[in-house]
């Protein structure tokens, strides 16, 4: 069930009616049943797999708490085995056999492991994350381990963040269940308006951008350098609005019904560095890396070139977690290489700037900076969105050449895509600079310029949205 | 509490009459609308009256000349050809037509080209502001979909994003010179061309596309109209272009009003640079040869049925 589907609004309204309507005590097994209904919209039996890695955990984490000495050590190992073996044989089983196939041709020899003809299910590497985020912090002490089984299934399964995320804390997320929450209607409306923000993004900026870039990106050979610029702009662009979008519906599906969702994405295109941009981008997934992989590694707590090794190996790592393709791998391995390049030239860039005397005009300062991490960040946006290697090397060697003519298309429908832009970037640059709200679009004193502004956002999105239903691009994930 | 209720309930109720206001604005736009496009398909579905229709995708919009069609012939054509469609949407435009008259001759592109279309069942949403004309029309619309038909309780779906196109159509003059024909300039770039070319022809063939051309074709023949399926020219054919262009011939010869010409690789036009956009359109000057060529093997085969009164 796509968010961005008539199917959801009708759920929607009856999983939120039924929640306001029931007694506390029967919400937890209401919510759960409309997860589950929710998940087996997709593919129903693959509920089974979700339901095996929710009871591994559960009696993992009893068992991890119970436990003393190197007892615990292995029963976190045997729950983190069991939740990476499901990634390993959904999601990466292929990927690797084929590259095996590969390797072993090159030396001559035939590769006698079968091809997989299974469907990945949907929002795998989000739960199997948040289920072991659970099984960690009970090991660690943060969280004591939640007997209730149905409260635990629901951590995993909680609808609302289910198949995308964000990939939730069970610090956040399991007390939220035992809280009772009434129906608040500032509350549910501010929600609301949240949703409505994240069905704009999605279905008038994201939907629209896609048509262009998947002209494209689809034909890359047929494009000129300037046409997969503008391309990779617009996808830059797309794909915000399009995982963004998702997580408003989320926190705001979420925010009606009493529960609070982590914020997962802080304008991201307003970073000064991309050690910044990817504390704004995707932050339930970065902070989960950073908590459970980057510091466990040592963090920067270990020697110089052990500190490079661990930050590129975890981008790398979070390229592969996106997908079983080399082109993720080589995207992570990008934003890896830039985060090591900054520390690595922090100083002399510090001397180069003072020279310049760039800290008497900040402005100017702050907006190059701005422009250079975008740029960085849609470089690498190219490997993300390029159907294999091949293209992505074809378009990086075209977009270099700066030549050609610009494809246009429609010269309505990419109008479109430029207003969309543009008013996003006034929305977030209001949020940004002038704070009026960190989340909602518009915030003001007087109640009917507010209402006003919702009102022309509902407007816009009957008039411009791209009404086909189209997935999301994380559930691939 | 209660003034928030009725504040949502205020906001809805502006909502529900700003959707209805600007609804109406926009029907009353897309029927006095210049633009080329909404023009010409509100000029396909209420008012033609010519001897001769063209029907087809991109490449009837832009192969097929009327004026030269029809030149020093006493016969009227028009050119309904719209980008992206697919031949269920010419069966609707037809269908359409029928509704006022017969025309004498119908010409219908289809070729392996037009047939892998790729998105045609959203490019039918063309025609949602005239979903409640015809059942067939509601129905290519909606698929029979509860969730598609649950759209137009909005009065502004029937237009989305057509915004630019209605407002700039007031400030257009309607000049329709070429009777629907759409011409394009320049010539191919055949680098890499034939990489392309063999990608993106699939090897299955398109049953339902099939099917509505069956339709198009059993609604000519019960109305009696003669019927030309036109395979026209491409700058360059693949081995399963020729499968499925026997196909094409063999749904054809099952009509015996039905006459198939293939141009596909028309000795005038064929893997020559000067005369095509791309792979799959002509330019200009190969839709002006083209169209003669055409032109000629027309008059040749329905005389009788053309000079007719």
């Amino acid at each position: 069930m796509l968010f961005n589907s008539l199917h959801f609004i009708l759920f929607f309204i009856i999983v939120t009616s039924l929640y306001f309507g029931l007694p506390h005590k029967y919400r937890w097994f209401m919510l759960l049943v409309a997860s589950s209904y929710f998940y087996m919209a997709f593919v129903p039996i693959y509920i089974l797999i979700l339901g095996g890695t929710i009871v591994v955990d559960y009696f993992a984490g009893i068992w991890i708490e119970n436990a003393k000495g190197r007892n615990r050590n292995y029963l976190l190992g045997l729950s983190l085995f069991a939740n990476i073996a499901v990634l390993a044989v959904f999601k990466y089983y292929n990927f690797l056999n084929d590259n095996l196939s590969a390797f072993l041709g090159a030396l001559g020899y035939e590769n006698s492991f079968p091809y997989l003809s299974i469907l990945l299910p949907i929002g795998l590497s989000f739960h199997t994350f948040q289920a072991m985020s659970y099984t960690i912090e009970v090991y660690r002490g943060n969280q004591k381990a939640e007997r209730h089984f149905g409260v635990y299934a629901l951590y995993v399964m909680f609808y609302p963040q289910l198949v995308a995320g964000p990939i939730e804390r069970p610090q956040n997320m399991l007390h939220q269940f035992y809280e009772k929450h009434y129906f608040e209607i500032t509350r549910v409306i501010e929600g609301l308006k949240i949703m409505l923000w994240g069905f704009f993004m999605k279905l008038v900026i994201a939907d629209r951008l896609a048509i262009y870039v998947n002209a494209t990106y689809n034909n890359p050979e047929k494009h000129s350098g300037m046409t997969l610029a503008v391309a990779t702009v617009f996808f830059a662009f797309q794909i915000y609005c399009d995982f963004a979008g998702y997580s408003n519906i989320a926190i705001g599906a979420a925010k009606v019904m009493g529960f609070k969702l982590m914020t997962n994405f802080n304008r991201p295109y307003f970073a000064k560095s991309i050690s910044e941009f990817w504390k704004r981008w995707h932050i339930s997934l970065s902070s989960w890396f950073k908590d459970y992989l980057y510091i466990s590694l040592g963090g920067n707590k270990v020697s110089i070139p052990r500190w490079y090794f661990n930050l590129f190996i975890v981008f790398v790592i979070s390229g592969l977690w996106h997908g079983a393709n080399w082109t993720f791998i080589i995207w992570g391995a990008i934003n890896g290489f830039y985060l090591v390049f900054a520390i690595l030239t922090g100083d002399i860039r510090a001397r180069i700037g003072k020279a310049l005397h760039l800290n008497k005009h900040r402005n100017i300062n702050s907006v190059v900076q701005i422009l250079t991490t975008f740029v960085l960040a849609c470089f690498a946006w190219i490997f993300f969105r390029a159907n294999s290697i091949h293209d992505a090397s074809l378009i990086v060697s075209q977009i270099f050449t700066f030549s050609g003519p610009l494809y246009i298309g429609e010269l309505q429908q990419f109008a479109y895509c430029i207003a969309a832009i543009l008013f996003l970037l006034v929305i977030e640059f209001s949020q940004e600079y002038f704070a009026l709200h960190s989340v909602l679009p518009f915030k003001s004193a007087n109640w009917f310029k507010e209402q006003l502004a919702y009102g022309i956002l509902v407007i816009l999105i009957l008039m411009l949205g791209v009404f086909d239903s189209s997935q999301f691009i994380y559930f691939q994930f | 509490m209660k003034s928030i209720f009725l504040k949502a309930l205020l906001f809805i109720a502006l909502i529900f009459l700003a959707d209805k206001g600007i609804g109406y604005l926009c029907k009353k736009l897309y029927f006095k609308s210049n633009d080329f496009m909404i023009s010409k398909i509100r000029y396909s579905m209420d008012s033609t009256r010519e001897d001769v229709l063209i029907l087809g995708s991109s490449r009837a919009e832009h192969h097929f000349v009327p004026n030269i069609i029809n030149e020093g012939e006493n016969y009227s054509v028009y050119n309904c050809g719209v980008g992206g469609e697919d031949l269920l949407f010419s069966g609707i435009q037809l269908k359409e037509s029928l509704k006022r008259y017969k025309p004498k001759l119908v010409v219908v592109e289809v070729s392996p080209s037009s047939l892998f279309m790729p998105d045609t069942e959203q490019k039918i949403k063309i025609l949602l502001p005239y979903y409640q004309r015809d059942s067939a029309i509601f129905n290519a619309l909606t698929h029979n979909k509860i969730a598609e038909k649950i759209k137009f309780a909005s009065s502004i779906y029937p237009y989305n994003s057509t915004i630019a196109s209605l407002m700039l159509g007031v400030f257009k003059n309607n000049v329709d010179t070429f009777r629907g024909f759409s011409p394009k300039y320049g010539t191919i770039d055949t680098t890499g061309l034939l990489k392309t070319v063999y990608r993106g022809m699939p090897n299955a063939f398109p049953q339902e596309k099939f099917t509505h051309m069956r339709h198009l074709l059993n609604t000519c023949q019960e109305n009696d109209i003669k019927v030309v399926v036109v395979n026209s020219p491409v700058y360059v054919t693949t081995s399963n272009y020729d499968a499925i262009s026997q196909q094409i011939k063999n749904i054809s010869s099952e009509y015996s009003n039905t006459h198939y010409i293939d141009y596909s690789k028309h000795d005038s036009v064929y893997n020559k640079v000067a005369f095509f956009k791309d792979n799959t359109h002509l330019n200009y000057k190969g839709a002006v040869i083209f169209s003669k060529a055409l032109s000629n093997e027309l008059k040749g085969i329905f005389h009788q049925t053309l000079s007719k009164n």
